[in-house]
């Protein structure tokens, strides 16, 4: 979500005048950009029987529109409430930190799922290079321990930084859990149930 | 080297129609996509088709479902898969031979065969008295209240399409799955209904009449009665087939050696599929496949353009 | 009435046996596990019953499957939780002084005075009694509630009337659940326009899905439920595990034991009291989207006001532990009655049972379950029956089978938990996000899901971050295909009239209550800066 305010007022709440203007914008692109170009029927349609009835857009055009209306009715509340010099402390807001911490946040998790997806068909794939497998990853999916090497590899490498950056140590204990947890992960989903795919197998 | 290999294995094969020789193996497991949500005819069936194949072939199948619109999100995935017969998908004929929404086209699949089909029928509680279509348009018209139960667009907007031809009034009831139109029937919340086979106890029991049929043929239960298409109501029928299909120019071996090992399971009379699809699907599995799937597909496609036409 | 024993019999009979007649104990095992597991969760401090419960259920989907048969153990399991949840999060309260939950701060304030004075044990006994039977009596109100509301509004509401009591639910909540009630309705609203992704009703296509086909059917509601509510939750506490690195739970518990008994004259002394309690908590929890919190407030209130003894509340006395358990607990139940006589879920926990019975065999929640359909037999078919109305009862005595678990050994698996508290947050919360992250890709077979579960996380933190209410958001989304169907149905039936909504008097009623509620909700936030 984008949630940008631009200070001015130095009573104006930016956020809670922020988060009108976010949804107005998103409201308005969604009207006359994004359902224009993305919802087959319109506002009506004539049906396969031939009477008219309202169409796929029906319905998200009024809730759009909805929250345009909304929208513009937080950003005057926000800016009434300035001026009555109210609510200084009044809801929550997102601050640099917050940022960065999600930053660094999706990247570990973005970090974990590359190699979830990537690592067993790049070893695949380095292996048929190397003359000892031939195939692709797709034939593969099914076979020990190919498909379990993203996984394992994208698992363990998220779950242990989130848990080494929020302890700030190394500890015996989290590693085990982790390895635990991939342990009965495999057990239960693959093992266990045959037709539910551990990540990536679903996806080749 | 390998695919010199193939060809010459393949034109053996030909040669001597004899599958056994070098039967098409998958290189690694099946995925299996079923056009409809868990828990319904379409994913019973389809379960159980898997497992008996892997059973029969010693490939290893993993079923999934790709629930949405009929059958045409999982179509719409399907076509871009790869065609190695490695990705196959189950659906219904609608999902490709009714004109709906641009991005799903009958020239970007193989079709392998049909697993089963309905008997698309019109009917009545036994105790209305009615026993034609005739006699329901008659009592409609000295104002009885009729409510037509359905389960989806299509056989909806079938229900208003005799009813126009008849020029009679009708109110629709939704339900869900294709008992529920059944069932609202017998429970009275409705005086006409929607079956699509599941009727078939009920109508030998005599609890229901079948008042017509909406099957390009006449119905196993009712070889009297005529269908909506000998009234003139309609150009093709409502009724729907299940038909597994493949991405375009799919591995023509693959999709011969998957036909063939479905029909061998549809042919066996004990197995669970073909139990399964003779107690809902009644009379029970339907074979045609290949070229002859798709002529059919294509000549539906035509006739359900022009009966868009007809009531636009 | 024959008809109504009939359809509660076979609910019974649907739990205890299988459709053969053999006695079937998985339903049962499934409450017990999932009773057990509720506790343990509801003890351990940042965990709540809708995190357990949307944890389980991709689990118990891929375990049980999705045919009607799964229906019940997985629906049995879930019930266990939210119970096993309500009773469990008194653990933490009493013995070190850290709720888990907003309501449990309340139990602190005589808990864990009691647990300094050496009774720690006996609050727990008086917690566990007091919750049990608040949990009862809200039940049985449900049981009688739901069918009759139910009935009601099947005759009286059509259409349009079903549509704008969507709308009014959502203001109602909106203007309950959080700081800001303009913000609440705003973000419902947003949840509604995001669930319209995917799949039409006209069947031309799908819409809004940017070409990705794999959302042709809609973005899939586990992933984005889970992310909204699990991930964003999960954002929020690592950030706050990285800022203070890991620090250490300090255990109060005293090992020098008082008096610990709770004998049957103090039950009886206390009944009156639960019974207020409960009563309050039951009014609470049939409105949708009033939490635990104030349940637990006002009944600590009003067992304040009332004695007396005011000035010994707060001390450790088992009626100020007695008051508020039993008044948080109460709301469980009767949080069931919008759900099971409406469809409108009211709290998270009723979400997972949607959840639930929206991905798994035919059932489905709603106004229409409670249709006393004649029963008739036919051979090689089946029987005609309302099947829905039969499992509708079996969930009812599922709710009845975790109270009387409960009430049996509850209470003792419930005093050996205070070890639970100690697992860590740092550890829990990435793997947490590792089987939930596991969970999805297997129910969405595919990285759509991961995607789809992450953006909804960011939205789920972002909302908790600027302290807007995730509640309407999620009801909003869950409801918005369906408020779609009756206001086209309700537009064809009216002949294409604009204003069909205002044609009714009661549609009108509810708009005019949902605008109401919004403004006079809006107003009363400012009333303190003004005055």
């Amino acid at each position: 979500m984008h949630l940008e305010g631009k200070e001015k007022g130095g009573a104006l709440n930016q956020w809670d005048i922020g988060f009108g203007a976010a949804l107005l914008i998103f409201a308005l692109w969604a009207l006359f950009f994004w359902f224009p170009a993305d919802i087959p029927t319109g506002f009506f349609f004539v049906n396969s029987v031939g009477q008219e009835e309202p169409g796929d857009a029906f319905f998200p055009i009024i809730l759009a529109s909805l929250l345009a209306g909304l929208s513009v009715i937080q950003m005057i509340q926000s800016w009434r409430d300035r001026r009555s010099n109210a609510e200084k402390d009044d809801g929550g807001s997102i601050n640099f930190p917050n940022l960065k911490f999600l930053g660094i946040f999706l990247t570990v998790v973005g970090v974990g799922l590359s190699l979830m997806y990537w690592l067993g068909p790049l070893t695949v794939a380095f292996l048929n290079a190397a003359g000892l497998l031939e195939g692709t990853y797709r034939n593969f999916s099914d076979t020990v321990p190919y498909k379990y090497l993203g996984y394992v590899a994208g698992g363990a490498v998220m779950t242990l930084a989130l848990i080494i950056w929020a302890e700030g140590r190394v500890r015996p204990v989290a590693v085990m859990t982790v390895i635990a947890v991939l342990v009965v992960a495999i057990l239960l989903f693959d093992v266990a149930l045959r037709n539910v795919l551990l990540p990536p197998n679903a996806d080749f | 080297m390998k695919r010199l290999t193939m060809l010459a294995c393949a034109a053996v094969v030909a040669l001597t129609s004899s599958p056994a020789f070098a039967e098409w193996e998958p290189k690694g497991p099946i995925n299996f996509w079923i056009g409809f949500g868990g828990g319904g005819g379409t994913d019973t069936q389809a379960r159980a088709l898997a497992e008996e194949l892997e059973a029969l072939k010693g490939w290893r199948i993993i079923p999934e479902n790709k629930a949405g619109s009929g059958g045409r999100v999982m179509a719409a995935q399907l076509k871009d898969a790869p065609k190695d017969g490695q990705t196959i998908g189950l659906a219904i004929n609608s999902t490709f031979d009714f004109p709906a929404g641009k991005n799903i086209n009958i020239d970007d699949f193989t079709f392998l065969t049909m697993t089963a089909g309905s008997q698309m029928a019109i009917l009545a509680r036994a105790d209305s008295g009615w026993k034609t279509l005739d006699d329901m348009v008659q009592a409609a018209k000295s104002g009885t209240n009729i409510v037509w139960a359905n389960w989806g667009d299509q056989v909806q907007a079938g229900a208003e399409l005799v009813a126009r031809h008849y020029g009679i009034e009708v109110n629709h009831l939704r339900g869900k799955g294709g008992r529920s139109a059944v069932n609202a029937l017998v429970a009275k919340d409705a005086n006409i209904g929607w079956g699509g086979g599941v009727q078939r106890p009920l109508v030998a029991a005599g609890e229901l009449v079948i008042l017509s049929a909406a099957e390009p043929s006449r119905l196993v239960q009712a070889p009297d009665t005529p269908t909506l298409i000998e009234r003139g109501v309609m150009k093709t029928g409502l009724g729907f087939q299940f038909v597994l299909v493949g991405p375009k120019d799919m591995d023509p071996e693959a999709a011969k050696a998957i036909t063939e090992a479905v029909h061998m399971v549809l042919n066996n009379k004990d197995s669970k599929t073909a139990k399964f699809v003779t107690k809902q699907y009644p009379p029970g599995p339907l074979f045609t496949s290949g070229d002859a799937l798709l002529e059919q597909l294509r000549a539906n496609y035509i006739a359900n353009q022009e009966m868009i036409k007809l009531v636009k | 009435m024959e008809l109504v024993f009939e359809y509660i019999l076979r609910g019974v009979m649907e739990v205890f046996f299988t459709a053969d007649g053999v006695f079937d104990w998985l339903p049962i095992a499934m409450v017990f596990g999932g009773l057990m597991t509720g506790i343990a969760i509801g003890a351990t401090p940042g965990l709540n019953g809708p995190f357990a419960m949307a944890l389980s259920l991709p689990i118990l989907i891929w375990v049980f499957g999705v045919n009607d048969e799964a229906l019940l153990p997985i629906l049995g399991f879930l019930i266990g939780i939210m119970k096993g949840a309500t009773v469990g999060g008194a653990v933490p309260a009493v013995l070190f002084n850290t709720p888990g939950t907003p309501d449990a701060y309340l139990t602190t304030l005589d808990g864990h005075p009691m647990t300094k004075k050496g009774q720690g044990p006996k609050a727990l006994k008086v917690a566990h009694f007091s919750s049990v039977c608040g949990d009862t009596v809200s039940d049985l109100v449900l049981f009688v509630a739901a069918p009759v509301l139910a009935v009601m509004i099947e005759n009286i509401l059509d259409l349009p009337e079903k549509g704008a009591l969507i709308i009014l639910s959502l203001s109602f909540m909106a203007a309950v659940a959080g700081s800001s009630p303009m913000k609440g309705f705003i973000v419902g609203v947003l949840g509604m326009l995001l669930a319209l992704v995917g799949s039409t009703l006209s069947g031309n296509g799908p819409r809004m899905t940017f070409g990705i086909v794999e959302l042709g059917n809609g973005l899939p509601l586990t992933a984005a439920i889970l992310g909204v509510l699990i991930i964003g939750e999960i954002f929020i506490g690592l950030e706050e595990e990285v800022r203070k690195k890991g620090q250490k739970l300090r255990s109060t518990l005293d090992t020098v034991l008082g008096d610990n008994t709770f004998g049957w004259s103090e039950r009886r002394r206390l009944l009156p009291r639960i019974g207020v309690s409960a009563l309050i908590g039951t009014s609470i929890g049939a409105l949708p989207g009033i939490g635990t919190t104030l349940a637990a407030t006002l009944g600590y209130d009003v067992a304040k006001r009332f004695s007396k003894t005011p000035e010994k509340f707060g001390t450790g006395i088992p009626e100020g532990v007695a008051a508020t358990e039993a008044a948080n607990s109460a709301v469980s139940g009767a949080n069931l009655i919008p759900v099971m006589s409406l469809g409108i879920p009211g709290n998270f926990a009723a979400v997972f049972i949607i959840l639930a019975v929206e991905s798994v065999g035919e059932f489905t929640l709603g106004p229409h379950v409670f249709k006393f359909t004649e029963i008739k037999f036919i051979e090689d078919y089946g029987t005609i029956i309302n099947h829905d109305l039969v499992i509708a009862f079996a969930m009812f005595t599922l709710m009845m089978l975790a109270n009387i678990m409960n009430w049996t050994v509850g209470g003792a698996f419930l005093r050996s938990l205070g070890v639970l508290v100690k697992v860590p947050k740092s550890i829990m919360l990435p793997v947490v996000l590792l089987i939930t992250l596991t969970a999805v890709y297997a129910q969405d077979g595919g990285f759509i899901g991961i995607w789809v579960l992450l953006i909804f996380g960011l939205i789920g933190y972002a909302l908790k971050r600027l302290d807007i209410s995730i509640l309407p958001f999620v009801i909003g989304f869950l409801l918005s295909p369906r408020l779609e169907e009756y206001i086209r149905g309700g537009y064809s039936a009216s002949g294409g009239d604009g204003l069909f909504l205002l044609k009714s008097p009661l549609a009108v009623v509810f708009i005019a209550a949902s605008i109401l509620i919004l403004v006079l909700a809006n107003r009363k936030r400012k009333v303190p800066d003004e005055v």
